[in-house]
C-alpha cells in the first residue's frame, strides 16, 4: 500500500478548483431547479365580514379556475409570511379555521371540508371530475382571525386528486388585512331649555320679551285677561315638569279670590286663575306650538276653565321633548264690592328635569 | 554508401506510407470530385434539447430553425445534409441517430445566394438517420456554386426541425451533387453513384462537416407576490390640530408606516369642546376627520367596505345598540350608483342641526381617492403611471359636487352630504354581513389617499349619555 502526498501548492490549487466546481454546480442547480406549477388562477379574492384581530368572521373566498381539467380538491392555506405556493408557510398567530363551516358554495357545488384539514389549512374535497373554467365561491363561517393586525396571505392550489396529492392544476395567492376597528364616541350632555316671557317668537328663548302684564282697569261687568309664554325642551330621559308658584292678585290686604278648583269666567265674581290652552270665553290663549309633544296637565288644559293653586304642576312631560311653547292665559273678574287698589301678583314657574 | 542506403530506406518507407494512406484517402473521398466547403456553419434558433419539459419557445427545442451557411467551390444541382450523433466525417460508415431528432417536416426558406429559384425544395426524412435533401427541379442548372454574379456563398433556413432530446454535441454532414437527383450523372440507381445514406454517399462534389450542440435551458423565474396595504388613522386629537392626519401631510415615510398612522389609531370623539370634554350640541353638526391610504397590485382592483358591529343600530347608541337615538342619516330613495355618474337616488343627504330639524343623525362622508403627492419625484412619476386606475366613492357616502368636501382641512361641513346606509333590509348596508361599499378602485393602485368625515348631531330630545359605535373598514382585493 502506498500513499502519495500532493505538494502544498497543488493541494491548494485542487481545493480552489474543487470549491469553484462546487460553486458553479450550486449556481447551475439553482438556475435549473424550479418547482413545477400549474397555471395561475384567474380573479380571486377573500372577503371578510370582520377584520379585527381575534374576531370570529365569515370568510367569503372566490377563485376562478383557469384550466378546464379534473378537479378533486382545493388547498386553502393561510400564512403570515407570503402567498407563494409550495414554499414554507408560517401559520398566522391566533388564526384558526378548525371550527370553520362551509355554509355555502357555488361552482361544482359538491365540496366538503376534508378531515385532513388543519388549523391554518383547509382542504376542500369532492369526487374528482372535469370542471370547466368557471368561478368557485366558498363561504366559511366561524373562522377566527389572526390575533394581531397586519398582512396575511392565502395560498390556493387546485388538484386533480381528491386529497391534494400529486401535481397541482392551478395556483394563486391572495393578500388580506387584519386591522384595528374604528371606534367613535360622542357625548350628549344633559340639557334643559326653559324660558318665559310675554312673547317668545321663533321657538327660541333668545326671542323672549317682557315680564309684565298690565290687565288694565278691573270691572265687575267684564273679564280682564292677558297672556304670557313658556318655552321648554329637555333631553332628560324622564322628561320635565313645570310648577307655578305665587299668590293670587292682592292689593295690600285686599285679595282677589283665586280659582282653587277651577271655573269658567264669571264676570262680577272674584276670580283669578289661568290655563294653558286656547279659550273662547274669553277669547284668549293658544294651544301649545312647536315640534315638541308636551301638553299641560289636564286641570290646566281645559278650554275656558281657569285655575290657580300655589305650587300646582302645570306641565308634565314624561319623556325627552324638543321645543314646545305654551301660552298661559290669565283671567281676572271682580265683584262690585272689590276694594279699590292696584292689584298685583308675581308668578314663578319652575321647570324640573329628571336626568 | 550509407547515404544511398538511407535514401533507399526513406523511399521504401514513403512507398509503404503512400500505399497505406492513399487507400485511406480514397476511402474518405473516393467519390468526391470537388473540395471541402468553406466558411460553413449552422446557426440554431433554439439550442435547447427537446422534451425538456419547457412549454415555451424558444426553450423547448421544438420547431427550430437551422440557418445553414457555407461557401462552395464547385457548381452543383443538389445537396444533402445528414445529421449524426457521433461523427462529422464525410462518408464515415458510422452515423448514429441523434436521439429523437426530427427533420421530417423541415422546409426551406429565407434563401440567399444562388439558390433562389422557386423550383428548389427541401425534403426531410428520419429514415436511417435524420437528413434533408435539397434539390432543383431544373436539370443540370448548376445553380449552386460560384459564378460571375455570386461568390458561392449559400445561406438558407431549414425550419420545423426538432432538436435531439439529449444535450451534447451532434453533427451535420453536407455534400453537394452534380445532378439534381443526388448523383453525378443523372442516372439514378444505374451506376451506383447516387446518395443512399450518410455512409453511402455516392459520387458527390463538395463536402464538409459541422458540429452542433444542444444545451440545457436556462430557466429564470421571479415572483411578485400579491400585496395589499391599507391603513386608516384619525386626526391627531392633542397635537397638530385638524387636518394633520391627512396623508398628504405625512412627513415620516409617506406610507402606512408613517408615525402619524401608528400614533393616531381611528378612535375618535365627535363633538365640540365644552371645557375639556367634547360634547354634541343640537345646534351644530359636529364632525371628525379620518384618513386612509391604500396600495395594491391586485389586477382586478380593490373594494373597501365599512361594516358596523352593531346590526341593530347604524347610528350611535348609548346602550350597545338596544336603542339608537342618534340614527343613521336616511338616504334619498332610489337606485344607487358606485361609479360616480350620479344615480336617481340613494344619495347621501345633508345633516340639519338637531335643533332645527328635530333629528339626531350620524353620517359619513367619503372622498374619492386621490394620488398622494408624496415629496419626491420618483414617487410622483409612479403615481402618474400606476394610478391611471381611479378610486371612486360610493354615492351613498358622497353625493358629488357641490355636496362634497374639497379639502378635509377646511371645516366646510355646511353643505356637505353624509350617508350611512343601514336599513336592515339593505343587503349592501353597513349592517349586512360584509358591509357597504365605501369606495372601490378599478385596478392596481399605489398610495391612493382618501379622507372621511364622520358627522353627528343630537336632537333636543336626544337623551344625555355617551354614544358609541364600532365599525370596521375592510379592504378586499381581487388578484
Amino acid at each position: 500500500m502506498s500513499f502519495s502526498v500532493l505538494p502544498k501548492h497543488k493541494a491548494k490549487r485542487l481545493l480552489t478548483l474543487f470549491l469553484a466546481v462546487l460553486l458553479v454546480a450550486g449556481l447551475t442547480l439553482h438556475l435549473f431547479s424550479s418547482t413545477s406549477y400549474g397555471a395561475p388562477l384567474g380573479p380571486r379574492s377573500l372577503e371578510l365580514s370582520k377584520n379585527t384581530a381575534s374576531d370570529t368572521s365569515d370568510y367569503d373566498l372566490t377563485l376562478t379556475l383557469s384550466t378546464a381539467d379534473t378537479l378533486g380538491s382545493v388547498l386553502v392555506q393561510f400564512c403570515s409570511n407570503d402567498p407563494l405556493p409550495n414554499t414554507p408557510c408560517t401559520a398566522p398567530g391566533g388564526f384558526s379555521d378548525s371550527a370553520a363551516v362551509l355554509s355555502s358554495q357555488s361552482g361544482p357545488g359538491d365540496f366538503t371540508i376534508s378531515n385532513a384539514s388543519t388549523a391554518n389549512q383547509l382542504i376542500l374535497t369532492r369526487t374528482a371530475s372535469v370542471v370547466p373554467v368557471e368561478p368557485l365561491e366558498f363561504n366559511f363561517t366561524g373562522v377566527i382571525n389572526p390575533s394581531a393586525p397586519g398582512s396575511y396571505y392565502v395560498r390556493l392550489i387546485t388538484y386533480a386528486s381528491e386529497d391534494t396529492s400529486g401535481p397541482d392544476t392551478d395556483y394563486g395567492g391572495i393578500a388580506y388585512l387584519i386591522m384595528s376597528s374604528i371606534n367613535i364616541t360622542a357625548e350628549v350632555p344633559p340639557y334643559l331649555i326653559f324660558c318665559t316671557g310675554v312673547t317668545i317668537s321663533g321657538l327660541n328663548c333668545n326671542n323672549a320679551l317682557g315680564d309684565f302684564i298690565d290687565l288694565g282697569e278691573l270691572s265687575s261687568t267684564s273679564t280682564r285677561s292677558g297672556t304670557s309664554q313658556l318655552l321648554v325642551a329637555t333631553n332628560s330621559a324622564s322628561g320635565y315638569s313645570v310648577t307655578a308658584g305665587g299668590t293670587t292678585m292682592t292689593s295690600g290686604n285686599n285679595v282677589i279670590q283665586a280659582l282653587a278648583s277651577g271655573d269658567v269666567s264669571r264676570p262680577g265674581a272674584a276670580q283669578f286663575g289661568f290655563n294653558l290652552t286656547a279659550n273662547s270665553t274669553p277669547a284668549v290663549g293658544a294651544a301649545p306650538v312647536g315640534p315638541g309633544h308636551g301638553f299641560a296637565v289636564p286641570s290646566y288644559n281645559q278650554p275656558n276653565i281657569f285655575r290657580f293653586n300655589n305650587g300646582d304642576v302645570i306641565l308634565s312631560q314624561p319623556a325627552p321633548d324638543i321645543t314646545r311653547v305654551y301660552t298661559a292665559s290669565y283671567l281676572v273678574n271682580v265683584p262690585l264690592t272689590q276694594a279699590p287698589g292696584v292689584y298685583v301678583t308675581t308668578l314663578t314657574y319652575v321647570c324640573l328635569a329628571n336626568f | 554508401m550509407r547515404s544511398a542506403k538511407r535514401f533507399v530506406h526513406v523511399l521504401l518507407v514513403s512507398v509503404i506510407l503512400a500505399g497505406v494512406l492513399l487507400p485511406l484517402y480514397n476511402l474518405q473521398h473516393a467519390a468526391a470530385a470537388g473540395a471541402q466547403l468553406t466558411s460553413r456553419e449552422i446557426k440554431l434558433s433554439d439550442s435547447s434539447a427537446s422534451s425538456n419539459g419547457v412549454t415555451t419557445h424558444p426553450g423547448n427545442g421544438l420547431n427550430v430553425t437551422y440557418r445553414v451557411t457555407f461557401t462552395v467551390s464547385t457548381a452543383a444541382d443538389s445537396l444533402v445534409i445528414d445529421f449524426c450523433g457521433d461523427s462529422p466525417i464525410i462518408g464515415d460508415s458510422s452515423c448514429s441517430v441523434p436521439t429523437s431528432m426530427d427533420v421530417s417536416t423541415a422546409a426551406l426558406s429565407n434563401v440567399s445566394g444562388p439558390i433562389t429559384s422557386a423550383n428548389w425544395t427541401a425534403t426531410g426524412s428520419n429514415t436511417g438517420n435524420p437528413h434533408v435533401k435539397i434539390s432543383d427541379n431544373t436539370l443540370n442548372a448548376h445553380p449552386i456554386g460560384p459564378s460571375d454574379s455570386v461568390s458561392g456563398v449559400e445561406s438558407f433556413d431549414l425550419t420545423g426541425i426538432t432538436n435531439p432530446s439529449t444535450t451534447g454535441t451532434f453533427y451535420a454532414r453536407i455534400v453537394t451533387y452534380n445532378s439534381n437527383i443526388f448523383d453525378q450523372d443523372d442516372t439514378l440507381g444505374t451506376t451506383g453513384d447516387n446518395y443512399s445514406s450518410a455512409s453511402t454517399l455516392g459520387t458527390y462534389l463538395d463536402y464538409g462537416g459541422i458540429a452542433l450542440t444542444t444545451v440545457k435551458t436556462i430557466s429564470i423565474s421571479a415572483r411578485v407576490q400579491e400585496s395589499l396595504t391599507f391603513c386608516i388613522n384619525a386626526d391627531p386629537q392633542t397635537t397638530g390640530g385638524a387636518g394633520q392626519g391627512d396623508p398628504t401631510l405625512w412627513v415620516t415615510t409617506h406610507t402606512c408606516d408613517d408615525t402619524v398612522v401608528t400614533s393616531n389609531p381611528p378612535t375618535m370623539t365627535i363633538g365640540t369642546f365644552a371645557g375639556t370634554t367634547k360634547v354634541l350640541s343640537p345646534t351644530v353638526v359636529d364632525h371628525e376627520n379620518m384618513y386612509s391610504q391604500i396600495s395594491t397590485n391586485a389586477t382586478h382592483g380593490v373594494i373597501v367596505r365599512i361594516v358596523t358591529s352593531n346590526t341593530a343600530c347604524g347610528g350611535l347608541s348609548a346602550d350597545g345598540g338596544t336603542s339608537c337615538p342618534i340614527a343613521p342619516v336616511p338616504l334619498l330613495p332610489g337606485a344607487c350608483n358606485i361609479d360616480g355618474s350620479g344615480g336617481t337616488g340613494c344619495l347621501a343627504q345633508q345633516i340639519q342641526t338637531g335643533a332645527s330639524s328635530g333629528n339626531a343623525e350620524f353620517g359619513l362622508f367619503a372622498s374619492n381617492g386621490e394620488n398622494d403627492p408624496g415629496t419626491t419625484s420618483p414617487g410622483g412619476a409612479q403615481f402618474t403611471t400606476v394610478n391611471a386606475n381611479t378610486c371612486l366613492a360610493n354615492e351613498q357616502f358622497n353625493a358629488g359636487s357641490p355636496h362634497e368636501l374639497a379639502d378635509p382641512n377646511v371645516a366646510a361641513q355646511t353643505g356637505t352630504y353624509y350617508g350611512m346606509p343601514w336599513e336592515v333590509s339593505n343587503a349592501a348596508g353597513i349592517s349586512s354581513t360584509f358591509g357597504a361599499i365605501v369606495f372601490q378602485c378599478s385596478g392596481p393602485v399605489y398610495r391612493v389617499d382618501n379622507w372621511y368625515q364622520f358627522a353627528a348631531t343630537p336632537s333636543l330630545s336626544t337623551p344625555a349619555g355617551i354614544y358609541k359605535t364600532n365599525m370596521s373598514m375592510i379592504a378586499t382585493a381581487t388578484f
